[in-house]
């Protein structure tokens, strides 16, 4: 196990590497003149000399780069252009509510998934399989930011169940359940057909002609078989969830990492970008670290491998 | 541990364990305003955001203030005199005035904060040229200062009442840096409690207040906290506002208003914008708006009134010229003065220009076709605007293009000068707004997206500045409206109905002719 | 070397197995008919779609609009029709991007082998840091917004799922007995990519393609939400979705309708792309 461990985080260096350098060309991919973009209209040949000097522009790129690098390891992702604030202080406000965001979208997607999915396996061939599938095909077709609104109206001005913006656990609910929808209908859809396929195989019709309770099989047989493939999506699913909360947090006001992004990408505020890309890319890639190892500790032949 | 890390745990803590609080945190006695926009900063003097100018209305304090007539009024200062050249103004302050950190508000407070506005350092957009024309602030006594002027500025009272130059504590400034933008230390009858970023701001009674304008209530207000949540979403504010979770929201989307105006649960009010909501100008660097001719044909060929039914839905007002009628200096006759919808009169001032019409109907010059770009910022209206105006332009041959771009990227362009045409529209107490739009000091750095330079115009607009008498500064702004209409360097389009939607349960509350809602002697039921 | 048996031809076999799916058959009709809508749209069309009716503004559906009109008068039912035409061409350029550019990384990563194979799933690895819309809004930020863009920056962020599975693929089929069999006589890559990767490969691409389409109609509404993507007065179901946000409550249908052509159409894609998965895919036949 712990080779592997290694390997994996060995792996994933060059890769955090790419990242780095891709945040970093962003300022020297974009067109025109970073330094003129970031002082804006008002500025005079001096100070556009005088700021290059201080960023430390006029170094050639690599020995940039690695200030750059070191700057990052140590906490500092620059400093914002239109608050002043430094970056990282700016993203460590926001991660928070994009997190518990995040996070209570994959509890449900996997609880709600995971669930229907099991279900819908069970009852093979059904009405109630038929249903469930329909429902999880609705789930994967709706632009996230109608059914935001969609639920708002439902839930908050119809029934009055749930806060709009008020914040709080129930103000929780609704967007979690935006950003959570499409996933949970991914992992129905998956849960289900890596259910059948393990319900098929021999070893779990023997037991089942044994005498063994179905539940019993689903149980401890497939449904340890069938984690394998889930676990990879969910793993994905974390960066779609990330992606997708763009997008709600614009529908329910939440302060968060996303609608930052948005945000500093469309005034290209360049430090801000920087850091969010960083940041993102960064904690894309532990995850990814992490779901591969949940991975191997389920299934033993990896790890063998 | 890295900052970032310690401050991700940390936030997400909060978030677990305080989320369920912060509900509970809007209670009896706490209005909350949703808006739509995150301010920059906080500092007053720092911030080109319109969102900070409302907030400074509840907790900072100018110099002077406008009352419920629009009559100059008494804000920090309680008398003020002017020597006879206008050149001098003496102002006595209120006494026992202090800041949100206790110490003193007096005289040479007052100084130490206009200077910072003037410095250069500072790089303050709109509170340095509020303040551009004085020279020197004299301290007389510890209640009385004494502001030179280089010379007559006429719009000099009215700026003292922007909010963006409410008097900030310098010394605060220097001491809490960058963190002064997060909480300024004011002396409004609200103070800066937190900065919530991308949530909310969140504004704590000041107590001690007592130095209130004369026309409202002088001491500490009703209301203990004022909270501002940031919605950037119109549909999610609306329906927020009608949930109940925000008391206040302004400006409130006009195709909602009919929904709430029957219900007993709310009040609408509305004015007219103080500003022109949208307009087009045109670049005259770049062809084909070089020519006079075709700008002149651009106001004959598009008709606003219909976008004042189908985008503003009736709830606003054609614009003829620069000014709106809601600005003292608006001239009555340029509604007749400006050239009309007249689409035959468009087409024969393009054909002198050189452009006549080809066997599909496109307007052609030396085979070229008559095509341009229109930059528009993202806004619904503006978007929508765009489309009337490229339906009603290709209906003479005229093909339009239609670019959407980010606001910030926008004005950049447009003070660049490579840009054809773009939309944009404004709101502004005074009409000295027309040397920001027209002055060709502002070409290249300011709002001067014509690019004309005249100084024939430079002198009508210098001249209403300097002008103290009300009558002949009147004829100066009419002039210049007479002027720009000529040369027809805008289309103007419409001036929109504003609209605050407030909770029943608000009273006290009072719309003040600057748009915004005056608060101190409003309560919650 | 492995067992791995590939489709000699799974061409005939598989459209048989294809058309006894219901679910299949219904994804394929219905994936007909919104090509059909898209080619006929001009045909089917009542009124052009960006004409203004200043008198007929916000009009619920009636006869003379079966869809009613949008906020500026504008029929909404041929705007639909006509978006149709720009979600079908929306999916193909960014899937074929997505595609071309994807398989050919996987198949000359995995052909090459050694450092090259490093480097370039190395730079997937990099992009699927980036999750979809940040990468598709970072080329936007780049680019600019326009129709245009959005195909590409929908593009480029779908071309790491293909590089991957197409390397995937490419290396079980370069295990096979009969290919290492053809190496080991000479063949080149070249030759080897042509007649053996491709064909095999040529599945689970397909797979692929038809659920990127949908996903990409998807991408395209959310970059429309957030500005970035048709600039107006295009119809592109998703700014039209996005305009119709302020109107939920009173014009219903001016929202509905283009909301019901993405959802029915991103299912139709899907419906398919499952039939097709399964009938295409070895392990469950």
């Amino acid at each position: 196990m712990i080779p592997f461990l290694l390997r994996r985080l060995v792996a994933a260096i060059p890769v955090l590497f790419g990242v780095s350098l891709l945040a970093f060309s962003m300022t020297h991919l974009t067109p025109g003149d970073p330094v003129k973009i970031m002082l804006g209209e008002r500025a005079t040949a001096e100070d556009v000399a005088r700021l290059r000097l201080e960023l430390g522009l006029d170094r050639p790129l690599p020995v940039q780069y690695l200030s750059f690098v070191s700057r990052a390891l140590r906490g500092d992702l620059g400093t914002s252009l239109r608050s002043g604030q430094p970056v990282a202080r700016e993203i460590g406000d926001r991660i928070g509510a994009t997190a518990t965001l995040t996070l209570a979208a994959m509890g449900i997607a996997i609880l709600v998934g995971v669930l229907l999915g099991t279900l819908a396996a069970i009852q093979r061939s059904s009405a109630v399989d038929a249903l469930i599938m329909m429902i999880a095909l609705v789930g994967i077709s709706m632009p996230t930011f109608w059914s935001g609104l969609l639920l708002i109206l439902l839930f908050s001005l119809t029934l009055g169940w749930f806060p709009i913006t008020d914040g709080g656990w129930s103000g929780l609910v609704l967007p979690a359940v935006t950003l959570g929808l499409p996933a949970a209908a991914v992992l129905a859809r998956l849960t289900r057909s890596a259910l059948q396929e393990v319900l098929n195989q021999d070893f779990v019709r023997t037991a089942h002609s044994k005498g063994v309770a179905a539940t019993a099989v689903v149980a401890r047989h497939a449904l340890r078989n069938a984690l394998i493939p889930v676990v990879t999506i969910i793993g994905l699913q974390f960066g779609n969830l990330m992606a997708g909360s763009v997008i709600v947090e614009s529908v329910f006001a939440r302060a968060g990492i996303g609608r930052f992004a948005v945000n500093a990408i469309m005034a290209r505020d360049l430090p801000q970008v920087q850091g969010i890309v960083l940041f993102a890319g960064v904690i894309y890639v532990v995850i990814n670290a992490l779901v591969d190892v949940v991975y191997a500790a389920i299934d033993p032949r990896i790890s063998v491998r | 541990m890295p900052t970032p890390f310690r401050n991700f745990f940390r936030s997400l803590l909060a978030a677990l364990v305080f989320g369920s609080f912060a509900a509970a945190q809007s209670g009896q006695n706490t209005l909350t305003l949703a808006y739509g926009e995150e301010p920059d900063t906080l500092d007053p003097q720092r911030t080109s955001t319109a969102v900070t100018g409302l907030v400074m209305r509840y907790a900072g304090d100018t110099i002077l203030t406008k009352d419920l007539t629009g009559a100059y009024a008494d804000g920090l200062a309680e008398s003020w005199a002017a020597s006879e050249d206008g050149l001098t103004w003496t102002f006595r302050l209120k006494p026992d005035v202090t800041f949100h950190d206790g110490t003193p508000l007096d005289a040479s407070a007052v100084r130490d904060s206009i200077l910072r506005a003037l410095d250069p350092a500072t790089q303050s957009p709109i509170a340095g040229s509020l303040f551009a024309p004085v020279t020197d602030i004299e301290v007389v006594d510890a209640r009385t200062f004494r502001i030179q002027l280089e010379s007559s500025f006429a719009p000099f009272l009215d700026n003292l009442t922007d909010p963006r130059g409410a008097i900030v504590q310098a010394a605060a400034a220097v001491e809490l840096g960058a963190d002064f933008g997060r909480k300024p230390v004011m002396s409004g009858p609200w103070r800066v409690e937190a900065w919530e970023s991308g949530e909310r701001i969140v504004l704590v009674r000041n107590d001690d207040y007592a130095w209130g304008p004369s026309y409202t209530r002088t001491g500490a207000p009703r209301i203990e906290r004022i909270v501002f949540r940031i919605v950037p979403e119109a549909a999610t504010r609306a329906a927020a506002f009608e949930a109940g979770e925000a008391q206040v929201v302004m400006p409130f989307p006009v195709n909602d208003v009919p929904r709430f105006l029957d219900d007993a649960r709310f009040e609408m009010v509305s004015f007219l914008r103080k500003g022109i909501a949208r307009l087009m100008e045109m670049n005259v660097l770049v062809a084909p708006f070089d020519d006079v001719r075709v700008r002149r044909a651009m106001n004959h060929a598009i008709d606003a009134s219909v976008m004042v039914d189908v985008v503003l839905e009736g709830r606003g007002v054609q614009a003829y010229g620069v000014l709106p009628p809601s600005i003292w200096g608006y001239w009555e006759g340029i509604e007749d003065y400006a050239p009309s919808y007249d689409p035959d009169a468009a087409l024969a001032l393009l054909a002198e220009a050189g452009w006549t019409p080809d066997a599909s109907g496109t307007l052609r010059k030396d085979g070229a076709p008559l095509t341009f770009t229109l930059l528009s910022p993202p806004f619904d209206d503006a978007t929508r605007s765009a489309q009337i105006v490229q339906q009603q332009l290709a209906g003479i041959g005229v093909d339009m293009k239609i670019e959407t771009i980010e606001f910030g990227t926008l004005l950049e362009l447009a003070q660049e000068g490579t840009h054809q045409a773009n939309l944009i529209g404004y709101t502004y107490a005074n009409p000295d707004i027309v040397h920001l739009w027209f002055h060709s000091s502002n070409i290249g750095t300011g709002l001067a997206h014509s690019h004309f330079d005249s100084p024939e115009l430079d002198a009508l607009i210098e001249r209403s500045r300097v002008e103290t008498d009300e009558a002949v500064r009147l004829e100066a702004y009419a002039d210049i409206q007479r002027f720009v209409a000529d040369q027809a360097l805008w289309v103007p389009f419409y001036i929109n109905d504003n609209y605050i939607a407030t909770s029943a349960s608000l009273e006290g509350e009072q719309v003040h002719p600057d748009g915004f809602l005056l608060l101190n002697d409003a309560s919650l039921d | 070397m492995s067992a791995y048996e590939p489709m000699a031809n799974p061409a005939p076999r598989a459209w048989r197995r294809l058309w006894r799916k219901p679910g299949a058959v219904l994804g394929g009709a219905l994936v007909a008919a919104f090509t059909a809508l898209a080619l006929f749209a001009p045909v089917v069309a009542p009124y052009p779609p960006m004409e203004m009716d200043f008198r007929a503004v916000q009009q619920p559906p009636s006869l003379a609009h079966p869809f009613g009109t949008d906020d500026l008068g504008r029929d909404v039912f041929s705007r639909v029709a006509y978006g149709a035409r720009i979600s079908l061409q929306v999916g193909l350029i960014a899937v074929g991007i997505a595609a071309v550019i994807g398989t050919a990384m996987g198949l000359i990563a995995a052909l090459a082998g050694g450092w090259l194979d490093g480097v370039i799933m190395r730079s997937v690895d990099v992009m699927l840091a980036f999750p979809g819309i940040l990468l598709a809004l970072a080329v936007v930020a780049v680019l600019g917004p326009g129709l245009a863009n959005m195909m590409i920056a929908v593009g480029v962020s779908a071309i790491p799922v293909y590089a991957r599975t197409v390397r995937g693929t490419t290396l079980s089929v370069m295990e096979l007995d009969y290919v290492v069999a053809a190496r080991s006589l000479g063949a080149g890559h070249v030759r080897v990519a042509l007649q053996y990767v491709l064909p095999n490969v040529s599945a689970p691409i397909i797979v692929l393609a038809t659920i990127g389409i949908a996903t990409s109609i998807l991408s395209a509404a959310g970059l429309s939400y957030l500005g970035l993507g048709a600039q107006p007065p295009t119809p592109e179901w998703g700014s039209m979705l996005s305009d119709a946000r302020a109107y939920l409550r009173t014009g219903w249908w001016m929202a509905v309708f283009p909301g019901l052509a993405i959802m029915i159409v991103v299912m139709a894609f899907n419906l398919l792309g499952d039939g097709l998965r399964d009938v295409l895919d070895p392990r469950t036949r």
